[in-house]
């Protein structure tokens, strides 16, 4: 082995030209790839920190019918386009089985409907709502800092605009939002179009590193009654609905008499609710929880804990998220629960997606990248056994093996490979170091939120060092292979047939 | 010794060798039997094209007949897989090339210590080595064991393959036309050196050429004209 190593090697610095070419393109292909992919790392890092503290939870408990997550995404759309997000029929089983279950740092039930802001003839816009109970919410996720205003109260009807969607409002319909005004909500539910009017209580901003990528993507918070009206759900169990005589007898009055003239005067400006009355009384009621068909409505919950689309979790430090959703989706199987937990990545869809999109794209590049280079390294060895023949020949003659041949080359493109990949290795570090130190600016919103920040300072890890490894390894094995072919086909006369 | 002693090392038997050549077929050796005996220092002659050095190549298990038999030292060799082909040439047959097929990348010393590093040879490294310096004393050579064959004249490279070829001792040295590539007074000194060699160490050299004065110091010749042994005879010695 010895001797082949000395010959190996001494052949490399004889044809050191040819070396130095095959050995620059394997130390930038294991340059790029560690760099590529300690970016990439430290960037799915980032958006899981994004998604996980900000929006998503560790892990989410959500109805097998949606696809995707908390922004609606592959989800069936409305009438209007926008996605319909079914409600869990069976939180409250679900409810009792997260909060049984050990390792949860803290957990949240969220609602996701997209809406319309109309401002009659100033037009329409459209955003994001999370219905939320804020106390709750924001004791699991504290994530915003106010602009204006202050944060919603639990038990209070309004809404959290994300500054953001303040702009866009002014930019495309000029209306000047302001904490205090009212806002009206449009949203085509299951049961029809649904309206409903509340205050701006506070403007915000996400901490730094959740921006998504466009305004109608960022949510805004409504509080859970409002936004479940507008999704025409049910906010009442029936134990909860205390009837006055005056509803009861708005309940027993005919179609005629309920829509006369005189009957629905008025949206009561901010508590979301409808005055019924003229003559017949002051008292407000929800129309849509009275008169809605529950028959049409298998998913409307019916207990005092409401409607939710999700449960979101935060857990302890130290629990494994894919051991805790297996546990959490065996018990829900168990119970026969029509819902299921899943981690960060499908919640946060479209973001991931595209994310993991691009991360896909970046392995083909740099794995298309290791295929060039093993044909140009191919394509030199191959020159390289054409015009060693004479030498393979002699060497056959003398009494080389085939063996003996193939470990000679092996033992060339090895040493190429390791030298130069662990030279690549070293520079990639080195880049990463640059790019730790002076880190990358993000250019957008959707970058920000890839990166976290607006600037993401790219770590290395062992994982990307063995992924370097990998490709090493491959360029190493694979470029050899038809060449070596060719050199062991090299009979020993072609030493003889030299002149 | 009488020549009722000598032994048989090589023995070709109706040897035939066919090439194809485009569509047509070349017949390079139609019908070659003859045989070599142990020590003999023989040469093949003959113009080129004469089929001496498919002889040779054949001889030296680097080519196989398309029909006939050669056998080395008793055995025949057809039918043998190419790993103990192998391991035979190792073994049995040194080689010493018209251009002299030295390995660049290796010394003097290393070139001619290289066929040892293919077998299984027992001897410690510094063993080996002063076996390979004792060779390179004997071609002339001791000072030059650190040169790159590229630093090296001719006759210098020649003697070097000479060496080569003997480090492990073989009972057969094929040498095709070792001289072609050297002046004259080089190319004498060489067939000098093989010719003592061939005496002192009794090795067989069977070594192919078209030059006859090279061809007069040979003490057995086989002549072949169109693929055929036209003479097989021992030089009278004075």
């Amino acid at each position: 082995m010895g001797t082949i190593f000395r010959i190996a090697l001494r052949n490399l610095v004889q044809h050191k030209n040819k070396t130095v070419i095959i050995g620059v393109l394997i130390a930038v292909a294991i340059a790029l790839g560690l760099v590529g992919n300690a970016v990439l790392d430290t960037a799915k890092r980032s958006l899981k920190r994004t998604f996980t503290e900000n929006f998503t939870g560790d892990v989410l408990v959500l109805p097998k019918s949606i696809q995707g997550g908390v922004f609606g995404a592959s989800s069936d759309g409305g009438s209007n386009g926008p996605p319909i997000l079914p409600m869990m029929t069976d939180y409250e089983k679900a409810f009792d089985i997260v909060k049984g279950t050990g390792g949860i740092k803290s957990f949240t039930s969220q609602i996701s409907a997209y809406v319309l802001f109309n401002f009659d003839e100033a037009g329409l816009n459209y955003g994001l709502a999370f219905g939320v109970e804020p106390d709750d919410y924001f004791r699991t996720f504290n994530n915003i800092d106010i602009v204006a205003g202050r944060r919603l109260m639990s038990g209070e009807q309004g809404i959290m605009l994300h500054e953001r969607i303040v702009k866009a409002i002014k930019e495309d319909n000029d209306v000047d939002l302001k904490v205090g005004d009212n806002i009206q909500l449009n949203n085509f539910g299951e049961s029809g179009f649904k309206i409903r009017e509340v205050p701006i209580v506070g403007i915000f901003r996400f901490k730094a590193g959740n921006e998504r990528a466009f305004p109608f993507m960022q949510p805004n918070f409504v509080d859970v009654t409002t936004l479940r009206a507008l999704k025409g759900k049910t906010i009442l169990s029936p134990a909860d609905l205390k009837i006055d005589a005056d509803t009861a007898k708005a309940l027993d009055s005919s179609d005629d008499e309920l829509f006369s003239d005189d009957t629905v005067v008025a949206s009561k400006a901010g508590d979301g609710t409808v005055a019924t009355g003229g003559g017949t009384g002051k008292s407000a009621i929800d129309l849509g929880a009275i008169l809605g068909k529950k028959t049409s409505r298998p998913d409307s919950v019916t207990t005092s804990r409401g409607a939710w689309n999700y449960i979101l979790i935060k857990l302890d430090p130290g629990i494994d998220e894919k051991t805790f959703i297996a546990k959490l989706n065996a018990e829900f199987v168990s119970g026969k629960l029509d819902v299921k937990a899943q981690d960060w990545v499908p919640t946060a869809q479209p973001d991931s997606g595209i994310f993991f999109a691009m991360t896909l794209v970046f392995n083909i590049v740099i794995w298309l990248l290791a295929i060039v280079s093993v044909i140009i390294i191919m394509n030199t060895l191959i020159a390289s056994v054409m015009e060693r023949t004479p030498e393979i020949g002699t060497m056959r003659a003398l009494g080389a093996q085939r063996g003996f041949i193939r470990t000679l080359f092996i033992m060339e493109t090895l040493i190429v490979t390791v030298v130069f990949g662990l030279v690549g290795i070293v520079a990639g570090i080195l880049l990463v170091s640059v790019l730790h130190a002076t880190g990358i600016g993000a250019p957008n919103d959707f970058m920000r939120l890839i990166f976290g920040g607006s600037v993401m300072r790219p770590d290395i890890g062992p994982g990307q060092v063995l992924s370097a490894l990998v490709i090493m390894l491959f360029i190493g094995l694979v470029s050899w292979i038809f060449p070596v072919r060719m050199a062991l086909k090299v009979s020993p006369i072609k030493a003889i047939m030299t002149e | 010794m009488g020549k009722e002693d000598f032994v048989s090392i090589v023995a070709l038997t109706d040897v035939k060798k066919h090439y194809a050549l485009g569509e047509t077929t070349v017949e390079a050796v139609k019908g070659a039997s003859f045989s070599i005996e142990k020590g003999d220092f023989i040469s093949i002659a003959g113009p080129s094209g004469s089929g001496k050095s498919t002889i040779l190549n054949m001889i030296g298990l680097i080519d196989s007949p398309t029909a006939g038999e050669v056998s080395i030292d008793g055995r025949p060799v057809s039918g043998i897989k190419d790993r103990e082909l192998t391991r035979l040439r190792h073994r049995t047959i040194g080689f010493i090339f018209q251009s002299f097929n030295l390995i660049p990348v290796l010394d003097v010393r290393e070139n001619v210590e290289f066929p040892l590093l293919l077998g299984k040879d027992s001897r410690m490294t510094r063993e080996r080595r002063s076996y390979v310096d004792f060779l390179l004393e004997e071609v002339g050579l001791a000072g030059h064991r650190k040169h790159k064959p590229n630093e090296l004249s001719g006759g210098q490279r020649q003697r070097v393959a000479i060496a080569r070829a003997l480090v492990t001792n073989p009972d057969i040295i094929l040498a095709d036309e070792p001289t072609a590539n050297l002046d004259s007074a080089t190319g004498e000194a060489i067939l000098q050196l093989m010719k003592r060699i061939n005496k002192e160490m009794d090795t067989t050299f069977i070594f192919s050429t078209h030059d006859a004065k090279i061809v007069e110091m040979a003490d057995h010749v086989i002549r072949l004209r169109d693929g055929m042994v036209v003479e097989n005879f021992r030089p009278e010695r004075n």
